[in-house]
C-alpha cells in the first residue's frame, strides 16, 4: 500500500521523464498536485462508504480528462488550453495524466491492496500482483492470471473461473486509511494508522524520483538542458527559470 | 533480490529523466546496462564463494567511479570530453547514478539483501523496516532496534555473512559446499505487481521521451 508520499516521488521520476522543455517548478507542483489528488477520495469514503481506492482511483477520470485534452488540442480548431496555458501547459497536462494513471492509479492497482479502476460503472476492486519465474524443473511459471478450468462431473458453480486479482466490490471489500479505518461510524479510541515511510521498493522509488528532481533542477542551467539551444519563441521567452 | 529485468527497468526511467540532451538511443542503453551490472556478480560467485551481492554491489565501486570521473572532468583536458563530449560526460553520470540507485539501492533496501562495503566487511544487510504514526502508539520505526539478547544487538537489517548468509541464483541454486547439480534452478523475471507496472512502465516512457524529442525537435 504505498503511501501518497510514494506516489508523488514515483511521479517526480516520470514527470522528469517526459516534461521535456516544460520542467519546472510549477510544471512539477500541477502533476505532484494530481497525483497527490487520488487519494483524498479517502474522505470521500466517510460519505460514500468503502470508496477510497475508489471514487477517484478510476480510470474514468483520466479517461475522461484525456479525451476533452485531445478533443481540445486536436480536433477543435481553437483550443482553450492551448491560449490560456500555451504549448507547455498542453505538455504538462498530458505528463500530469500519464503521472495519475501510473504512479497514482497502477501503484495501488499493482500492489496488495488493489484499487476499483471502474468505478461507479463496474464496481470491483482489483490488485494484480504475482510473479514470473524459470525454473529449470517446472520451466516459465506466472501466476498474475491463474485460470482454473472447470471441473468435470460437476453441475452447479462447478465452472471454471479465471483470477487476476479480483478483491470484491465496495460492498464486500474496503481498504481502511487514517481517516476512516473502519466501516461505518468509528469506535472510540480506534486505532489510526498514518504511514510515513516503508523501506524496501517504496523508498528507493522515492528517493529516486527525489534525487532526480535534485539533480534536474539543479542542470537547469547545464548546455545539454532541453530548453537551451534555440529556443522555439526567442521574442516573447522571458527569462523566467533563472530562479537556480 | 529484484529481477535484473526490474533493475533496468527503473535504470531506463531513469534514463529518460536525466539525459536531457544527451539523450540517445546509446546514452539510455549505457545507463540501462549500468542500472543491470551489479548482477553480473551472481555468476561471479561460481569463482568467488560469497561474491554474489556484494562484489558488484558495493557502493564502494560507484563512489569510487565517481571520483575518478569528477577528477577526469575537473582537469583541463578530459578524456571522456575529448571522446565522448559533453553528453559523454552527462551519460557517465546518469549512468553511475543508475547503478547505484537502480542496481544497488532496489537490491540493499530489500529482503534480499546486499553487501553495500565489500570489501570493507562481509556482512549482508536488508534495509527493511517502517516509520508510521498511530494514535495508540505514536511515531513508530522498526529500521532500527536495540536488544542486548538478540542475535543482532544493534540491529539495522544485518543478514549474515557467508558461508552461513548465501543467496542463491540461477549460477549457483544451492548454497553451500556441496552444491548438487540436482538442485532446481530457478530465475525470477518478475517477483510482484509493482515490478510488472515498472517494467511495463519503462519501455513506454522510454520510447515516448525517444518519440517527443524525435526529429522534428521537441513537442
Amino acid at each position: 500500500m504505498p503511501s501518497t508520499v510514494v506516489h508523488v516521488g514515483f511521479a517526480l521520476l516520470l514527470a522528469a521523464a517526459l516534461l521535456g522543455t516544460a520542467y519546472d517548478r510549477r510544471a512539477l507542483l500541477v502533476v505532484a498536485g494530481a497525483v497527490a489528488f487520488l487519494d483524498l477520495d479517502a474522505f470521500v469514503a466517510l460519505v460514500v462508504p468503502n470508496t477510497h481506492r475508489a471514487a477517484f482511483h478510476t480510470l474514468l477520470l483520466p479517461l475522461s480528462v484525456g479525451t476533452y485534452l485531445y478533443a481540445d488540442t486536436r480536433l477543435a480548431e481553437r483550443s482553450t488550453v492551448r491560449e490560456r496555458w500555451g504549448d507547455r501547459g498542453v505538455r504538462v497536462a498530458w505528463t500530469a495524466l500519464v503521472a495519475v494513471v501510473v504512479s497514482g492509479l497502477g501503484l495501488d492497482l499493482f500492489t496488495g491492496s488493489g484499487a476499483n479502476p471502474f468505478y461507479p460503472l463496474f464496481d470491483q476492486f482489483y490488485a494484480f500482483t504475482g510473479s514470473v519465474e524459470w525454473s529449470s524443473t517446472k520451466g516459465f511459471v506466472q501466476t498474475f492470471v491463474e485460470v482454473r478450468p472447470p471441473e468435470p462431473g460437476t453441475t452447479v458453480d462447478g465452472g471454471g473461473s479465471v483470477d487476476v486479482g479480483q478483491k470484491g466490490s465496495t460492498e464486500q471489500y474496503r481498504v481502511g486509511t487514517a481517516v476512516d479505518p473502519t466501516e461505518g461510524p468509528e469506535p472510540s479510541g480506534v486505532e489510526r494508522i498514518v504511514p510515513v515511510v516503508y523501506a524496501g521498493w517504496q523508498t528507493t522509488l522515492t528517493v529516486t524520483g527525489l534525487a532526480v528532481t535534485a539533480l534536474k533542477l539543479r542542470w537547469a542551467d547545464s548546455p545539454l538542458t532541453l530548453e537551451s539551444k534555440e529556443p522555439r519563441a526567442p521574442a516573447t521567452e522571458s527569462p523566467t527559470d533563472d530562479d537556480d | 533480490m529484484p529481477p535484473t529485468l526490474v533493475h533496468a527497468a527503473l535504470g531506463g526511467l531513469l534514463a529518460a529523466a536525466l539525459l536531457d540532451r544527451a539523450f540517445s538511443r546509446r546514452g539510455a542503453a549505457v545507463v540501462v546496462a549500468a542500472a543491470a551490472a551489479p548482477d553480473l556478480d551472481a555468476p561471479l560467485a561460481l569463482l568467488l564463494p560469497g561474491a554474489h551481492g556484494a562484489v558488484l554491489h558495493t557502493f564502494l565501486l560507484p563512489l569510487g567511479a565517481a571520483l575518478l570521473l569528477r577528477y577526469d572532468t575537473r582537469r583541463g583536458a578530459s578524456w571522456i570530453h575529448g571522446r565522448y563530449g559533453a553528453a559523454g560526460v552527462r551519460v557517465a553520470w546518469v549512468a553511475l547514478l543508475s547503478y547505484a540507485l537502480a542496481g544497488t539501492g532496489l537490491d540493499l533496501l530489500n529482503l534480499d539483501a546486499a553487501n553495500p562495503i565489500w570489501p570493507v566487511d562481509t556482512m549482508y544487510y536488508s534495509v527493511v523496516g517502517k516509520v508510521e504514526y498511530t494514535t495508540t502508539e505514536g511515531f513508530v520505526q522498526t529500521y532500527y532496534s536495540y536488544d542486548p539478547d538478540a542475535r543482532w544487538r544493534h540491529y539495522v537489517g544485518q543478514r549474515g555473512r557467508p558461508p552461513n548468509f548465501c543467496k542463491p541464483s540461477l549460477w549457483k541454486p544451492a548454497c553451500g559446499a556441496d552444491d548438487p547439480a540436482s538442485a532446481t534452478r530457478v530465475t525470477e523475471m518478475v517477483q510482484s505487481g509493482w515490478q510488472l507496472l515498472l517494467v511495463l512502465a519503462s519501455p513506454v516512457v522510454l520510447f515516448a521521451r525517444a518519440w517527443l524529442v524525435g526529429p522534428g525537435g521537441d513537442r
